[in-house]
């Protein structure tokens, strides 16, 4: 296939990825709903602990987290709140997966197309619902500069492109599980104690916040808010980058071994 | 009652067939459940406390609250699923059986996995009555917070019931639970004095999962309250069960079948 023939398929492939996600707009609506009441359970808890005034070098103040908190569950559903194992698993155990492959197109990019489309499908009728909510209840955070503002733009899609790298992961290790109940799960713990969107990554307990801010949860959460609040400058999108590059030949490895695992099931 | 035991024999002894699966499934959900906790432990590590809740409390609440939603998916796993059995149609199997289905429902799986959730919940709660009692409070404690899964679990379960009552109608749940379970669930591990009021007022009415935790430890660790707020968890669940099966009763009788 030509190299405009491969481009016109994966915008087809987000296209459709994004189709498919409308079918379903009315529940999406209500889970819009208890992702907000998840929202207003973080901001109260934060508004209790936080301190008004923080003390020199602590930047994380009731506003600052009420911030915080607005922003993380706006920004979960690009990056952290996915569908589980990016639903490959589904694939294996029907065996759809073999006719994937071997299409000719590398499987890697064509599940990031089709995920690219419900992303923007999530950001157009989940975030933005759940940002107008917040900005009539609690008030949507204000950048620090305009320079944040530039800057948290690549930051979330760096952050969008790591969460599902993450995730892409957990689903394309149902070729050698067939399950990924416990890997999912396992993600989702890891992401939302490690992201640093509902706890800030550098303030857990111990050696977990010098080290967690440097782990790729960190690029699904905690860089793009933090970058949007000017409490990190552009150094956090090298983190990010970093994560998003390691993880790019990460699953393109994994792809490239799934591939000779591939055992079509059933008949 | 007999015939639900009679499943549940039969239904555990099915599960028990894959040991392997029950031991690696128990101790994940066990260790995997921890997160919430985690996460207010986390705060507390730096804040110390939250409302004036130190950590031994809130692990009573958060404690109580993972024991009672894993007892909720051991027993109702089937209940939480049943967005699936509306859709495919497969709930319609259940209706031609000479049985309640509400019966057969809750007998086709027991998550046994999920008893490592229970035990992890018990654990934290124990762990947060031994630091209690070590600040003075009385010994009944022990007795009293133990049964409070048991009657967060039967509140959950008709939480659950509601929902799946409402899929009669609107066939997909998947969301709506995660709005009347989940999301309640999360709320019921933190002390409720820091929501707003019109949040409190729906997790002890409509969704009231503050009544097995927030309410009664209120009281018992002298943190204001009446005497009767002991009481409220042994009178929200039966009352709350009998409410979700009558739901669900009404709905069964009105149920038009998806059809397949």
């Amino acid at each position: 296939m030509h190299r405009g023939g491969v481009d016109l398929l994966y915008v087809h492939l987000g296209r459709s990825g994004y189709l498919r996600n409308t079918a379903y707009r009315w529940a999406h609506v209500i889970n819009n709903l208890a992702s907000a009441i998840f929202g207003f359970i973080y901001i109260a808890l934060w508004q209790a602990v936080a301190p008004v005034q923080g003390a020199a070098g602590d930047p994380y103040t009731r506003s600052t987290m009420t911030g915080m908190m607005v922003l993380a569950q706006v920004i979960a559903w690009a990056s952290i709140f996915l569908p589980a194992g990016l639903s490959i698993q589904q694939g294996v155990r029907t065996g759809a997966i073999a006719l994937e492959m071997a299409r000719p197109v590398p499987y890697f990019p064509m599940v990031m197309a089709r995920e690219a489309g419900a992303t923007a499908y999530r950001a157009l009728y989940r975030s933005l619902p759940l940002a107008l909510l917040f900005a009539v209840t609690v008030g949507f955070p204000r950048p620090a500069s305009a320079g944040a503002l530039l800057y948290s733009i690549p930051s979330v899609l760096l952050a969008a492109y790591v969460g599902h790298a993450l995730v892409y992961t957990v689903g394309i290790s149902s070729l050698w599980t067939t399950e990924v109940r416990y890997a999912h799960w396992l993600y989702s713990s890891a992401s939302t104690l490690l992201s640093g969107g509902w706890v800030p990554a550098n303030i857990l307990p111990g050696v977990l916040g010098t080290v967690a801010p440097y782990l790729p949860f960190a690029a699904q959460a905690y860089y793009p808010v933090r970058i949007y609040l000017g409490l990190t400058g552009p150094e956090g999108l090298l983190v990010q980058a970093a994560w998003a590059a390691v993880l790019t030949l990460w699953c393109l490895w994994l792809t490239r071994r799934a591939l000779r695992r591939v055992v079509v099931q059933g008949g | 009652m007999a015939l639900y035991f009679h499943l549940l024999g039969a239904g555990l002894r099915a599960r028990l067939q894959y040991k392997l699966d029950f031991i690696v499934s128990t101790i994940m959900y066990g260790l995997l459940t921890a997160g919430d906790f985690l996460t207010a432990a986390a705060l507390l590590y730096r804040y110390h406390v939250i409302a004036g809740w130190n950590l031994y409390e809130v692990a009573m609440l958060a404690g109580a609250t993972s024991a009672a939603f894993g007892l909720f998916r051991t027993f109702g796993s089937e209940l939480y699923a049943f967005e699936s059995y509306l859709v495919s149609g497969e709930f319609d199997s259940l209706l031609v059986r000479p049985w309640p289905p509400l019966a057969l429902l809750l007998t086709r799986n027991f998550d046994l996995g999920r008893v490592g959730a229970v035990a992890q919940g018990y654990l934290v709660l124990l762990v947060g009555v031994r630091g209690v009692l070590a600040q003075g409070a009385p010994a009944w404690l022990v007795v009293y917070a133990c049964l409070l899964p048991l009657a967060g679990a039967c509140i959950v379960m008709a939480i659950a019931l509601l929902t799946a009552t409402a899929g009669f109608w609107v066939t997909r749940i998947d969301e709506l639970q995660i709005f009347a379970l989940n999301a309640p669930m999360t709320a019921a591990n933190f002390p409720a004095d820091i929501f707003p009021l019109w949040l409190r007022r729906l997790f002890t009415t409509f969704l009231p999962v503050l009544t097995w935790g927030y309410v009664p430890l209120t009281y018992a660790l002298g943190k204001g309250g009446a005497p009767f707020y002991l009481a409220v968890p042994f009178v929200t669940a039966p009352l709350a069960l009998l409410v979700g099966l009558r739901c669900w009763a009404f709905g069964v009788r009105h149920y038009q079948s998806t059809g397949n």
